[in-house]
Order: C-alpha cells, then sequence, then structure tokens
C-alpha cells in the first residue's frame, strides 16, 4: 500500500503535493557535556527504506551566549511529504505495516544517543514562501555561525509573517554579512521559525541593526539563539 | 558604568536542583567562568540569587557587560567548548541585549527584574521609569527592566510607591521577580 492508496487522494494535483519540500526541526536536550559527542553520532542521512531517506540540512550545537534550553542541539530536516510520511510510517506506523530493513541501525544508534541526549521536542514544517532550500545555501558561501529564532505570533498572524519576511528580509540583509537562510511554518502551530547565517560570529550586532521590525500587529516573541553548524551538515558541503 | 555603542550585555539564567546544585554553587560557578580563557572581556557586573522567578528554583541570574563585537565574536567562536561545567546546573538560558538608558546603582543588593515584550522598540525607549532598560539586540521590541533598592525592606517600599513596567503604554508583556546579590555564604 503506497501513502497515497492509504488516504485516498486521485486528484493529480494533489498527488504533486506528496513531492513538495517538507521540513522536521529536532530540538534536543543534551546531556551536560556531550554536546560534541551526540554531534558526532549523528548521521547526515537517517537510515530509512530505499527513497525515504530525509537529508540532515544542519545539525548545530547550542553556543552559550545567546540561546535558550542549553547545553542543546538541532537537527534540521529537509524532506518532501512523501518520504517523512513513509519514514514516519515506518518508524511509528502499525504492525502489519511496511518494515524497515534497517531497524537494527536506527536501534543502535538510538541506543548509543540516549546518553548523549535525554528528550527534546519536534516540529514538522512547511517552508515559508521564498524560504531557501538545501540545495539553494550549497550554492552560497558556507555559513557556519547560525542565529535561530522562534517567533511566537498572534493566532492568525503566520501566514503575513511568513509572507512579510520572504518579501522584506533578504532585501534588508543583501550585501550583508548575515544572510536569510530559511523561514519555516510548523503545521499546527503559531510559531515560526527563521534561520540566520554568517560565515563567522564577527558582525552579530550587526545583524540586529539590519534587522526590520515585524508589524506589532503580529504579536511578534521572538527566541533568538546562535548554533554553531557541526562540520557534517549537508548545507557546508561542496560538490 | 559607561555605555557605547559596541557594548553588548547578556543575561544568563542558571536553572538549578536541590542535590547540591545550590544558588550558592552556581554563583560560584559563574565567577569561575567569568575567569576563563573562552569569557576573558567578560565583565560579570552582577550576580543574582532570584526569589519567585518564573518557571524554575533554584535560580541564579549573571548580567555580562561586553565590551565590543570582538570581544562577543570571539566567545562565540569557542563553540559549545567554553570551559563551563554543565554539571553545574540543570539547564540555562541567555539573551543579548543594548543599553537603552540608565545605570546600575552602586550599593544597592535587591532588585525587581522584569523581561518585557513592547510593542515596538520605540515603546520600549520609551519606558523611563526603570533604573536601567535593555533591548534585545536580535529582537529590539523586547527587553528587560532593572529597578533595585539598597536592600529588600527598601525594595518593599519601591514595590508600594509602584514599580514594574506593566500597564505602561506600549507594553505588551511583562514579566519579573525579585533577586538579590547572591551572598557569599552558601545559600540554597
Amino acid at each position: 500500500m503506497t501513502t497515497q492508496q492509504s488516504v485516498g487522494i486521485t486528484a493529480p494535483a494533489q498527488l504533486e503535493r506528496w513531492d513538495e519540500r517538507f521540513y522536521c526541526h529536532e530540538d534536543v536536550y543534551i546531556r551536560p557535556g556531550m554536546t560534541a559527542t551526540y554531534l558526532a553520532n549523528q548521521g547526515r542521512q537517517r537510515s530509512w527504506s530505499e527513497g525515504l531517506n530525509n537529508t540532515l540540512v544542519g545539525i548545530f550545537g547550542q553556543l552559550r551566549p545567546v540561546g535558550n534550553a542549553w547545553p542543546r542541539a538541532v537537527n534540521l530536516w529537509e524532506t518532501s511529504w512523501r518520504r517523512k510520511v513513509g519514514a514516519l510510517h515506518e518508524q511509528f506506523g502499525p504492525n502489519e505495516g511496511p518494515k524497515p530493513a534497517n531497524d537494527k541501525v536506527l536501534d543502535f544508534w538510538w541506543r548509543l544517543s540516549a546518553g548523549h541526549r535525554s528528550g527534546g521536542w519536534d516540529r514538522l514544517m512547511l517552508p515559508g514562501p521564498g524560504s531557501l532550500s538545501l540545495a539553494d545555501l550549497q550554492k552560497g558561501p558556507p555559513l557556519h555561525a547560525v542565529i535561530q529564532q522562534v517567533v511566537r505570533l498572534r493566532m492568525g498572524a503566520k501566514k503575513d509573517y511568513l509572507a512579510w519576511f520572504g518579501e522584506s528580509v533578504p532585501r534588508a540583509l543583501a550585501g550583508n554579512a548575515w544572510r536569510p537562510m530559511m523561514w519555516l511554518d510548523p503545521l499546527h502551530g503559531q510559531n515560526a521559525i527563521v534561520y540566520y547565517g554568517a560565515e563567522n560570529w564577527d558582525h552579530v550586532s550587526e545583524l540586529g541593526r539590519v534587522l526590520p521590525v515585524p508589524d506589532a500587529a503580529w504579536q511578534a516573541r521572538a527566541e533568538s539563539c546562535a548554533l554553531q553548524a557541526w562540520n557534517t551538515s549537508e548545507f557546508l558541503q561542496r560538490k | 558604568m559607561t555605555s557605547t555603542d559596541n557594548e553588548s550585555w547578556v543575561v544568563w539564567e542558571l536553572m538549578g536542583s536541590t542535590d547540591g546544585r545550590t544558588r550558592g554553587a552556581m554563583t560560584a560557578l559563574l565567577g569561575t567562568t567569568a575567569a576563563s580563557a573562552a569569557y576573558q572581556g567578560w565583565d560579570l557586573t552582577l550576580k543574582l540569587s532570584s526569589v519567585g522567578s518564573d518557571g524554575h528554583w533554584p535560580h541564579v541570574m549573571g548580567l555580562w557587560r561586553v565590551p565590543d563585537d570582538a570581544t562577543l565574536g570571539a566567545t562565540l567562536a569557542h563553540g559549545w567548548d567554553d570551559g563551563v561545567d554543565e554539571n553545574g546546573f540543570t539547564w540555562g538560558k541567555s539573551k543579548l541585549y543594548k543599553k537603552l538608558h540608565g545605570d546600575l546603582r552602586a550599593g544597592h543588593t535587591a532588585y525587581l527584574f522584569e523581561y518585557l515584550v513592547a510593542d515596538t522598540p520605540s515603546a520600549l525607549a520609551a519606558l523611563k521609569t526603570p533604573d536601567l532598560v535593555f533591548a534585545e539586540t536580535l529582537a529590539p521590541w523586547q527587553g528587560v527592566a532593572v529597578w533595585s533598592a539598597a536592600d529588600l525592606f527598601k525594595l518593599t517600599e519601591r514595590e508600594w510607591q509602584g514599580i514594574g513596567a506593566a500597564g505602561a503604554p506600549g507594553i505588551r508583556e511583562a514579566t519579573g521577580w525579585w533577586a538579590v546579590l547572591t551572598p557569599d555564604r552558601d545559600i540554597v
């Protein structure tokens, strides 16, 4: 049974949606002193059945000078609805569903990582209008220094906020050391998650000086975090 | 205390536990951090123990002054391996600020510390009654207001006279708590 058949979708326009970009944010509570150990153990791809692998855009460690809930790590996966739902079905679906060929690989990783982290929180997300893809990021300079903002918004304001972000932030940062990377829309919530990147940490205050301020009517409340990208992050790789 | 455009201020919060990560022990950790290589140039201007913090106890705070972007950038470049003993607290958080106006008062030991969310950066900047106001570097419509007194008795009298940013024009959220300069003896 394919994922499309399972929900009875047949319209061609809807079938195309299965291949649209889709993201997963994983916020990870790290055990004391285990940030580097956790990051080193995290692969760039998880081992699901062929065709269902999700790509690890970035894996990051929280830096202490700016951010919430340290020690902390962040994983950002890029995928499609088809791949993500397929992988979730393999991991969490009913017992009679398809079994991944490599359960043992996942089990081994899970046991090893259990000593590195204690839990976390995840969000499934859509790209905001104009949000860059992994392929887009790989065309630019490697952005090792990343600022993440989790922006809580008034109910109903998220769509306008993300449209504004895609329109105004790239323009405001044109020519700046900092670049907008992704602006993402978690399903079923009032938060947006946005990322800015620079090649190094030399100009953090400059980012604050040039960022436009969101409309007061959206009642934005931002949590800002400084994240260092781990070197195996896919968005840092150049072919 | 003088202010420059280049300087930053950083507020740390450390969340402890009753099995040894006391306010006193976490304050000692702040002092150790201030002397470490990764935080060279950072000035730990206040070491506070919270009374009634929002969400966790034991709870301490550190207010750091960072003289310029180069010093901040050098610390960030150390990565997560900055020499801080993460067994010394259960979790921590930090926010990066620019000073809008005001100063710390010499000799004061008791504080009302408020996190604020304003409608706009200008609404935050218009807040003149606190002793000290900061705006978040990366979200300048959010900030901190600090009110202080010589001791908790004097702070109580300020409370009766009316302090706190709640209700000020354009202030959407104000969440605060009392804090005292952590004494040298270990306190839980």
